[in-house]
């Protein structure tokens, strides 16, 4: 080995920190280049590997009409066609408990295309078993869970045998290789939840999907690449001229067979119809006879009640009648006994008044007698007493004329005497009138009793001839009664028959009775049964009729049968995941740039010094005649050397290090795990080429210099730097209120410019780094602070069928105001559709809005950069993300895909601030436009303000799924948490950055201040010697170090933002947009972070510091 | 006991397995206020006294006692503050620090005492009153020497350590220097120890102590000694 080479070993094991920094740093900025670089290519091979592991189709074929066994046939003919498979989907609403899920059901297909991977529980092998797609996001299935099948088309036959099936395994499938997103169908809200393989038996129907397509050519080609979208394109191209024969065939099988079916019908159907109707009208006639009928038999009927009626009344009053005269007969033998008994009593008086009156007639004639004999005496009494008085009247007269006479005296005894006579005289008189009216009464008493005999008598005959008028009439009685009893008996004879006759009518009338109402039931029945014949009739043929019009309208909508050929593109995910590494590749494009960049800084400050250490040694060797290219050899043998081993290092760690967290990251969205890594001689010999090249460079600017000196001059010792005023001296306000020490560290650092640009370089790509790092953090905890507090102010949405009834509807709404009154609602529709523009494509959720002022308030719609608020009454609004992939601005007109390939365009009024989705706003009458037809809601927007506590929110999404009516409820609070999953593959991006960042700021500060101290050990010697403290020594340097960062900080945060901005908008996924602010804390934060890197540095240092000899450095150069 | 005594002082160093020893039993007293040269050839050991008078290095044995103060058995903290606050060193590269000013070199140093000579006094006095605001690389060999000797005065030290101070200058800048050195010890009573090869000097000397295989091989007290102008080499 020669001398020169000799000392260039020596050098390297000398010297070995300087020799590590080059290698350490070579290795770091190969490593980020070699590696970021190899990530597109590795990400893009490791999918190959999947895809072919997987037997991934190269093309499917879809038709307008199904497909048939014949066109499995004619594909496996086309040349380059090595698997045709067919196979049958159909989506269905997959229910377990009270989730929805969409579900695109497959049948079952051989391993040999899109081979399955089943991460838990085995195959479908029975009648109701299935297996369902692996998901992160719906980890809700597990194995061994029931669902049921719920088809949401009105399709007249259920696509599969059973609607009940088993989960017995879960499984991920090549075809659909996002985590995240899955496609979209034309039922429920558009998107799909999930996938399910049943076996192909469980399919009703016999015509295919869809035939998958696989070519050894296409496996054999790299998924990615031209090769294989050229060979591609050049089966899909055949495939698609076959397609136009085939699709004719089968329009002929298919159309030909169903018109000739529909014109059949259609006669079918005029011929049933007459003969329905002539059916119908006989049935009718009948029925017409029958109802007469039946009213003249109700009129006979209610005639012969109501004689019946009558007769009741007649008998009633007969009996009453032949009762009443019974009575009186009886009452007439009663009252003829009386007077019977009466006659005989009366006779028997009679005789009795007849003897008594005799008796006292006899007596009256007795005393008639008596009476005239003292009536005699009494006149002879008289007499007498008339004699004596005119006697004494006489004597009277006498004795007067005496007295008168003679005196009184001789005539007092004739007086007395006199007297005596007459007092005798009066009491004859008295006597005489008393025996006067004894005889008068006597006479009076007799002509009384005579009176009364008279009147007894006659009285007794009247007596007598009244009762031989009452004997008459009692005869008379005695004989009307024997005539009334006979006619009594009489009248209940009749009466009996009459009875008798009556008893015999209301048999026969009720008897008639049951015959009508039989007679009406039976009326009735026929009536019934008319009607449903006419109402069967009439929905029969309506719905044959409907039946060959829906038919005859299938077929014009049908449409020209035609196939569809789709590439592994059009699947999710497949050209995303491409996409995807792509974006990584523009990372790629800018990171490892910056870090050869710093690399190559540091190696030239290294060398540099170096090169001015050995100035005696490079002298001694010019002076011993070796030429300037083998002096330089020296320092390129031992910078190159660095450079290299570094860069292998680098490269090798690089390219294992770098795909592997980021193929890591991207696993938690595609299936897409294993990783080949791929050490390609282009990238090597690029990245370690271009690094070992940039080093050379360096030694070469190093060594130019002090090569071109002449060896004397080499030898005597570099004369250091010289002092210079700076710039900032001129400023005496400044400069003489700056401490001593700070005046000189200020001079300091101007004197070493390129340490110094070197060093901000160093620190502010540090700075960036972590500002880059932390930014991409703000950015999505933007997401979720911006989307759910400033965005979205609304509590969450529900989902429930399109056809719902009015009074469901209602209930809904009841569930809502029963857990908070003040809810604020208004019902949406959410459908997903491609949306396009100038060629880029992108699937939106196109949201129509009933109540679009208070939608507004729920959904707060601005541009972002102005703030300017979007109404929905001025147009459609667009998400911000997707106008921009869209590449559309306002005023601009949007196509969307309607169904079936019609397309309605739309002008986008407004676009507004969104972070997650896209969607597309609109009002009612916008849809109309658009659509054609009214929406059908199938959502409702609410808010209630109810927190977002999980137990508030659990007990609340339970009181909503109770009612049946709600489908599906998505609060924001839940999606703000499934994003926040979602998004922790940033993390991983921010800790890669922040780590790199450390590296570099600990590469490029240790490297230089290495380099500072070397450089300035006499002066470090120096202020020992001036008895400075450790302190003050170590400050004296790094207070340079500091303020250095200081800069190289600021510097940094500018840089960051414009760095996080980039990787931002590059990094960031298709359906996401990621916040565009980067936080204050986060500035601070990455300023802190640079600082303390930079102060771990200094410490170290200080180390180095405190070892320098003071009698070493400041030996006198020999 | 003198103002600077070392006694049986011994200095090893070990390179590889070869042991180096730099001073080996070295013994001598000087009085203050003296001016002494230290002479010897070259690797005698006698920068190596100077260093480990001067604090900036320590010996392995003996005793080394400045104004009473045992140095020998200082640690590394007040090793720094006997630099600090008692020595004053002249070096014979001037070590001055290349971004400061003649005045702030100056300053540099006696801004770490409490009681110093300040910048511009002690610069006019070193004959620099006009240059003090040049830098090190505007100043000329003699001049930039004169720096560092007004660095080393301005902190009032009790010890002037200077280490060929002579050494990188010509003859007649040399000369002046000298005479700067034999003047601040005759006006200032400071203890001046001056370390070099140059035996001709010695004559300026109060005493003279000669270094030989790291020894103090003869030490010469002179009575009377010659003003530097009157020497000649």
């Amino acid at each position: 080995m020669k001398a020169v080479n000799k000392n260039t070993f020596r050098e390297i094991s000398k010297s070995k920190s300087r020799f590590l920094s080059i290698l350490l740093i070579c290795a770091i900025g190969v490593g980020f280049f070699s590696g970021v670089r190899a990530t597109c290519d590795i990400m893009k091979t490791s999918a190959d590997d999947y895809f072919d592991e997987h037997n991934l189709f190269d093309l499917r074929v879809l038709s307008t009409f199904g497909l048939t066994e014949n066109d499995v046939r004619a594909i496996s003919e086309v040349e380059g066609v090595d698997g045709v498979y067919p196979s049958k989907y159909t989506d269905l609403a997959l229910h377990r408990g009270d989730e929805e899920y969409l579900t695109r059901i497959f049948s079952s297909t051989p391993d040999e295309i899109n081979k399955i991977d089943i991460y838990e529980g085995r195959a479908p092998e029975s009648d109701g078993e299935c297996i369902v797609s692996y998901n992160k996001l719906h980890e809700g299935i597990k194995v061994g869970d029931r669902i049921t099948l719920e088809d949401l088309t009105e399709a007249d036959e259920f696509p599969l045998k059973g609607t009940e099936y088993t989960v017995v395994g879960l499984y991920s499938t090549p075809m659909y290789i996002s985590k995240t997103q899955r496609g979209s169908t034309n039922i429920g809200d558009g998107a799909i939840d999930a996938f399910m393989i049943v076996p192909e038996e469980q399919f009703t129907g016999e015509i295919y999907t869809e035939i998958y397509v696989r070519s050894d050519k296409l496996k054999n080609a790299f998924s990615y690449s031209e090769e294989y979208k050229e060979l591609r394109d050049d089966i899909s191209d055949k495939l698609e001229t076959l397609g136009i024969d085939r699709s004719e065939i089968r329009y002929d099988e298919v159309i030909g067979d169903a018109l000739r079916e529909i014109e059949d019908g259609e006669s079918e159907l005029e011929k049933a119809k007459v003969d329905g109707q002539k059916e119908l009208d006989d049935a009718k006639k009948e029925l017409d006879d029958a109802a007469k009928q039946i009213a003249d038999g109700e009129k006979e009927l209610s005639d012969a009640k109501k004689q019946l009626d009558d007769g009741a009344v007649q008998l009633a009053d007969g009996e009453k009648e032949l009762a009443d005269a019974k009575k009186e007969i009886d009452d007439g033998k009663a009252a003829l006994a009386e007077t019977e008994k009466t006659l005989v009593d009366a006779k028997k008086q009679l005789d009795d008044s007849k003897a008594q009156l005799d008796a006292g007639r006899a007596e009256l004639d007795s005393q008639k007698a008596a009476l005239e004999e003292g009536k005699a005496q009494l006149n002879t009494a008289r007499s007498q007493y008339e004699q004596g008085l005119a006697q004494y009247e006489e004597n009277v007269k006498q004795v007067e004329q005496m007295e008168q006479a003679y005196g009184s005296a001789a005539v007092a005894e004739m007086k007395a005497q006199l007297e005596q006579v007459k007092a005798q005289l009066d009491a004859a008189l008295a006597q005489i009138t008393q025996n006067e009216q004894t005889i008068a009464a006597g006479e009076a008493q007799l002509s009384a009793a005579q009176a009364e005999i008279d009147a007894a008598m006659s009285q007794y005959n009247a007596g007598l001839a009244e009762y031989e008028d009452g004997y008459s009439q009692y005869l008379d009685g005695l004989k009307k009664i024997e005539d009334g009893e006979r006619e009594y008996n009489e009248g209940v004879q009749t009466l009996a028959q009459k009875r008798q006759e009556y008893n015999d009518g209301v048999k026969s009338y009720e008897d008639g009775l049951a015959e009508l109402s039989d007679a009406k039931k039976k009326y009735e029945d026929g009536l019934v049964e008319y009607n449903d014949g006419v109402a069967e009739y009439n929905s029969e043929i309506a719905d044959a009729e409907k039946e060959l019009s829906d038919a005859r309208e299938e077929i014009s909508d049908a449409g020209k049968a035609e196939w569809y050929i789709f590439t592994r593109d059009d699947n999710v995910g497949y050209s995303e995941y491409e996409s995807n590494s792509e974006r990584i590749n523009r990372i790629a494009a800018i990171f490892p740039v910056f870090f050869l960049l710093v690399a190559g800084l540091v190696c030239l400050t290294t060398m540099s010094r170096m090169v001015e250490e050995q100035r005696t040694q490079i002298g001694t060797l010019k002076a011993l005649g070796y030429s300037n290219g083998a002096i330089m050899r020296h320092y390129m043998v031992y910078a190159v050397s660095g450079a290299a081993i570094g860069g292998v290092i680098g490269a090798i760690g690089g390219c294992f290090l770098f795909p592997s967290v980021i193929v890591y990251a991207y696993s938690m969205m595609y299936e897409i795990t294993k990783i080949h890594y791929l050490f390609t001689p282009e990238n090597m010999i690029v990245s370690i080429g271009s690094m070992t090249l940039a080093i050379a460079l360096t030694v070469f600017f190093s060594c130019r210099k002090a090569l071109e000196e002449t060896p004397a001059s080499l030898m005597r010792p570099k004369a250091p730097k010289a002092g210079k005023r700076v710039l900032i001296e001129r400023i005496p306000f400044l400069w003489n209120h700056m401490s001593f020490f700070a005046k000189v560290s200020g001079r300091n650092i101007f004197r070493y410019k390129r340490r110094m640009f070197m060093t901000v370089v160093g620190i502010a790509g540090c700075t960036a780094l972590s500002l880059t790092g932390l930014g991409l953090k703000n950015s999505i905890s933007d997401i979720v602070d911006l989307q759910y507090d400033e965005i979205y102010k609304y509590s969450g949405y529900l989902a429930y069928d399109e056809d719902i009834k009015p009074s469901e509807l209602e209930s809904i709404y009841d569930t809502l105001l029963e857990y908070e009154p003040d809810t604020k609602y208004t019902r949406a529709l959410i459908k997903q559709y491609e949306t396009e523009f100038s060629g880029n494509k992108v699937t939106c959720y196109i949201t129509c809005v009933e109540d679009t002022e208070l939608f507004e308030s729920f959904v707060d719609m601005h541009e972002r950069t102005s703030g300017k608020k979007l109404s929905l009454s001025d147009g459609a609004i667009i998400t911000e993300k997707a106008a921009k992939l869209l590449g559309l601005s306002e005023g601009d007109s949007l196509n969307i895909k309607i169904n079936d390939g019609k397309s309605g365009t739309l002008t986008v009024s407004g676009i507004t601030e969104q972070y997650t989705s896209h969607y597309l706003y609109m009002s009612e009458s916008v849809y109309k436009q658009l659509f054609g037809e009214n929406p059908k809601f199938n959502m409702v927007y609410f808010d209630n303000g109810i927190s977002r506590d999980e137990t508030v929110q659990d007990a609340f999404s339970e009181h909503v799924i109770a009612n049946d009516n709600v489908l599906a409820l998505i609060m924001n609070a839940s999606s703000l948490s499934s994003v926040h999953e979602t998004l922790q593959i940033m993390d991983l991006v921010t800790v890669v950055l922040i780590v790199s960042a450390a590296a570099l700021a600990f590469v490029v500060l240790y490297n230089l201040t290495n380099v500072n101290i070397t450089e300035r050990i006499r002066e470090i010697a120096t202020l020992k010697v001036l008895g400075f403290y450790d302190m003050e020594v170590s400050s004296y340097i790094f207070r340079e170090n500091i303020i250095l960062s200081i800069m190289g900080g600021a510097v940094g945060l500018a840089l960051g933002y414009a760095l996080c901005m980039f990787v931002i908008t590059t990094a960031e996924i298709d359906e996401v947009m990621f916040g565009r602010s980067i936080h204050a804390p986060s500035y601070l934060w990455a300023f802190l972070i640079t600082l303390a890197f930079s102060l771990i540095v200094n410490f170290i240092m200080t180390g180095v510091l405190k070892k320098i000899s003071m009698v070493e450095s400041l030996k006198s150069v020999e | 006991m003198a103002f600077v005594t070392l006694k049986d002082v011994y200095k090893r160093y070990h390179v590889g397995e070869v042991t180096i020893n730099a001073a080996d039993g070295m013994t001598f007293d000087i009085e203050k206020g003296e001016l002494a040269v230290i002479v010897g050839p070259s690797g005698s050991g006698k920068t190596t006294v100077l260093n480990m008078l001067g604090g900036m290095d320590s010996c392995d044995e003996g005793i080394i006692s400045v104004d009473g103060a045992r140095v020998d058995g200082y640690n590394r903290k007040q090793l720094t503050l006997y630099r600090r606050y008692d020595i004053g060193f002249i070096f014979q590269f001037y070590n001055l620090l290349p971004n400061l000013t003649a005045k702030e070199n100056v300053e540099i140093a006696a801004q770490t005492k409490r009681d110093y000579i300040p910048a511009e006094e002690i610069l006019r006095k070193v004959g620099l009153g006009e240059r003090m605001n040049n830098f090190p690389a505007q100043l000329s060999g003699g001049e930039q020497q004169r720096v560092s000797i007004a660095r080393a005065l301005s902190k009032k030290p009790k010890l002037l350590l200077c280490d060929e101070p002579t050494g990188a200058l010509d003859y007649n800048t040399g000369k002046m220097i000298l005479k700067l050195l034999q003047d601040t010890c005759r006006s200032d009573g400071m203890t001046v120890i001056l370390v070099t090869h140059n035996t001709a000097i010695t004559p300026m000397a109060d005493r003279v102590i000669k270094i030989k295989n790291s020894k103090a091989s003869e030490i010469i007290l002179n009575d009377s000694p010659t003003p530097v102008e009157n020497i000649e080499w």
